[in-house]
């Protein structure tokens, strides 16, 4: 009766990459197997952990002690404090954990600027010779002609922005709509930030969500972010998020969209110059019938050190035969440091066990 | 406690899941409660999209009347988490679920897995379909509008009383409205009418969904089609959010007719009030059964 709610989300992927679709069988793993524990602490607090259980071994993906009821701490009740090890605030999608996103890799700019949450950075590692020049700015999305040659391969398939530290975030309701501001100072490791630098990553985000009328919604967010590189030098976030969803009264078992963007610009200081390196996406999933969805992303990064950038395209089709599994057929035409792949991944994702829905 | 204090000029403010409880909410609370519903009476309960406002009304509520089981468990609690109010917190003072004491049908026996389909693990939740169960509900209703407005107890108890005649009376009357579907039989896409079938002696004898939750498949309703052959069926119930192509596919081989009907205040003209609602869908059904005859 007191068990925490347990859940288990097995995540498979097989991949084609090559120059032509199916040009050579990549590999078929079971990227992730992820072991949710959620309860409430007391009638003040509850807890989320999540643990991701894969080929690279097991780590803990997530672990929020949520003080949803702050009175008890004399604070103002639409306050909620988040400690621990979070997804975040910073855009709308890396709310959502990978296997749950509508696509089976993670936005380019999300694994360029946030690594991976198993931790495989070879894309980074090799590319701060591209610093020791000038920090020479190239303001156009077209790829630097004189890019690093960086394999496909060696992008990480996801990529999350996490850290460790504390969350507030402050709701404020304006008539039907609401505005959330959350600050939150983490420690935080990945191309983007720095943890050992001494100090933590500051973010802010202001979240806007307003009712467009009984079967649509509408979510902006503006979000900031400072913090120190791997070079001990100051780097600076600009991101932000618009998010568009549609779901018809009657025939919502059957139809609905989602439409979402986020854009990012960064400052990176290399004591040489300053790099700014920028990333978007924009994807759209569109409900066919009641169990299948049709999804589109189009997208650019840049490296955090703008040695290299990526332009992608990808298609899903994903079947639901039923609330808890899912099969997803992706089709991926990625352009990376020049090289241009083609992508077939097949995934199945699974659950067992009590699955607490995302909020809002 | 947190009590609205005695005198206080403003009214309780109360959230209600569906348009059925806030009508009950309305006849037990009286002049002292304002009400909204958070669902749309044509919105399928499992595909509730959260709105923004939805979280505005929680964050505002002194009550928050749920259904309970799992009818809401997909999408209520992140909301009710996110609205920041204590008080409609899961066994919070404002928090109603009006399932407490409901005799509740279909619960499921033995080990429950999900080879079931998305199978109500507590029992069905359709339960205000019967006004027996209606006098139950506005009992829980009372008991939480006393918990958080003791000064105007004897009111709610009035009111609730009042209600109790209403349901009786109603009773009544549909029993005779409805004597011609004792015994009948009917195929329905949803587990929605077991409450008003068992109350009104008629029969669901298949479900268009192979199990609940899980679209229907050809070889499940290759299988219903004989037993609607076999059995004489010729209605088919279904809500306004389910689709027509597939009732209306089935109807046409066994020579069944569909009847839409919304469970729910306020889904059809002339559902504006729950008596009017249960001899709404009654007098359709009768209907129904009549004109295939």
């Amino acid at each position: 009766m007191l068990n925490p709610d347990a859940s288990v989300i097995a995540n498979f992927r097989t991949a084609f990459r090559g120059k032509r679709p199916f040009a050579s069988f990549a590999g078929s793993e079971l990227s992730e197997a992820e072991l949710a524990f959620q309860a409430a602490t007391d009638p003040f607090s509850r807890l989320d952990t999540f643990i991701a259980v894969g080929p690279h071994g097991t780590e803990i993906e997530e672990a929020t002690l949520s003080v949803l009821d702050p009175t008890f701490l004399r604070l103002p009740r639409n306050l909620q404090i988040r400690l621990g090890l979070l997804r975040a605030p910073f855009g709308q999608l890396n709310n959502i954990h990978p296997p749950e996103q509508p696509f089976v890799d993670t936005p380019l700019v999300h694994r360029l600027w946030f690594g991976h949450e198993h931790g495989n950075n070879h894309a980074h590692e090799h590319n701060n010779s591209h610093e020791n020049g000038n920090g020479h700015e190239n303001g156009d999305e077209h790829e630097n002609e004189h890019e690093h040659e960086v394999s496909p391969e060696q992008i990480p398939t996801e990529g999350s922005f996490v850290g460790t530290g504390l969350s507030l975030n402050w709701l404020v309701p304006t008539g039907r709509h609401l505005t959330w501001l959350t600050v939150a100072p983490l420690n935080v490791d990945n191309p983007t930030f720095h943890a050992d630098s001494g100090r933590p990553a500051w973010l802010f985000r202001l979240r806007h969500m307003r009712e467009l009328s009984l079967t649509q919604s509408l979510n902006l967010g503006l979000n900031y972010a400072f913090g120190r590189n791997d070079l001990g030098k100051d780097t600076k976030l600009l991101g932000v998020d618009v998010t568009y969803r549609w779901r018809p009264l009657k025939e919502g078992l059957y139809r609905s969209l989602v439409w979402q963007t986020e854009a990012y610009w960064g400052w990176r200081d290399t004591g040489n110059g300053e790099i700014k390196p920028k990333g978007w996406f924009t994807l759209v999933e569109y409900q066919l019938s009641r169990t299948l969805f049709l999804g589109a992303r189009y997208e650019f990064a840049q490296a955090p050190d703008k040695s290299f950038s990526g332009r992608g395209f990808s298609l899903a089709i994903t079947l639901f035969p039923s609330e808890f599994g899912r099969y997803r057929l992706q089709w991926s035409r990625l352009k990376i440091g020049g090289q241009t792949v083609h992508e077939v991944w097949l995934q199945t994702t699974f659950s067992i066990g009590i699955h607490r829905p995302h909020p809002l | 406690m947190l009590a609205i204090a005695p005198g206080a000029a403003r009214k309780l403010r109360v959230v209600a899941t569906t348009n059925d409880l806030k009508w009950a909410v309305e006849q037990v609370g009286g002049k002292n409660v304002e009400v909204v519903a958070l669902m749309h009476p044509l919105q399928n309960p499992h595909t509730v999209q959260p709105r923004p406002s939805f979280i505005v009304h929680l964050n505002r509520a002194d009550l928050l009347v749920r259904i309970g089981l799992d009818y809401e468990e997909i999408w209520l609690p992140p909301l009710v988490e996110e609205s920041r109010n204590p008080k409609i917190r899961r066994g919070g003072v404002g928090d109603v679920d009006v399932s407490i004491g409901i005799p509740l049908l279909e619960i499921p026996q033995g080990r429950v897995t999900r080879e079931q389909g998305e199978v109500h693990i507590f029992g069905n939740p359709h339960f205000w379909l019967d006004p027996e169960n209606m006098k139950i509900i506005a009992r829980n209703i009372a008991e939480g509008l006393k918990r958080v407005d003791p000064s105007n107890a004897d009111e709610y108890d009035r009111n609730l009383r009042r209600l109790e005649r209403l349901m009786d009376d109603l009773l009544d009357e549909t029993l005779k409205l409805a004597a011609t579907l004792r015994g009948e039989k009917f195929v329905a896409y949803h587990t929605t009418w077991s409450y008003l079938a068992n109350r009104y002696g008629f029969r669901i004898i298949g479900y268009l969904e192979p199990k609940p939750g899980i679209p229907p498949s050809a070889s499940h309703l290759a299988d219903l089609i004989v037993r609607m052959r076999q059995e004489k069926v010729k209605v088919i119930i279904k809500e306004p959010f389910y689709e027509n192509r597939i009732p209306n596919m089935v109807a046409q081989r066994t020579g069944a007719k569909v009847v839409e009907i919304c469970p729910t205040i306020g889904g059809e003209s002339g559902t504006e009030t729950y008596p009017k609602l249960i001899r709404h869908i009654l007098t359709k059904l009768v209907n129904a059964v009549r004109s295939v005859k």
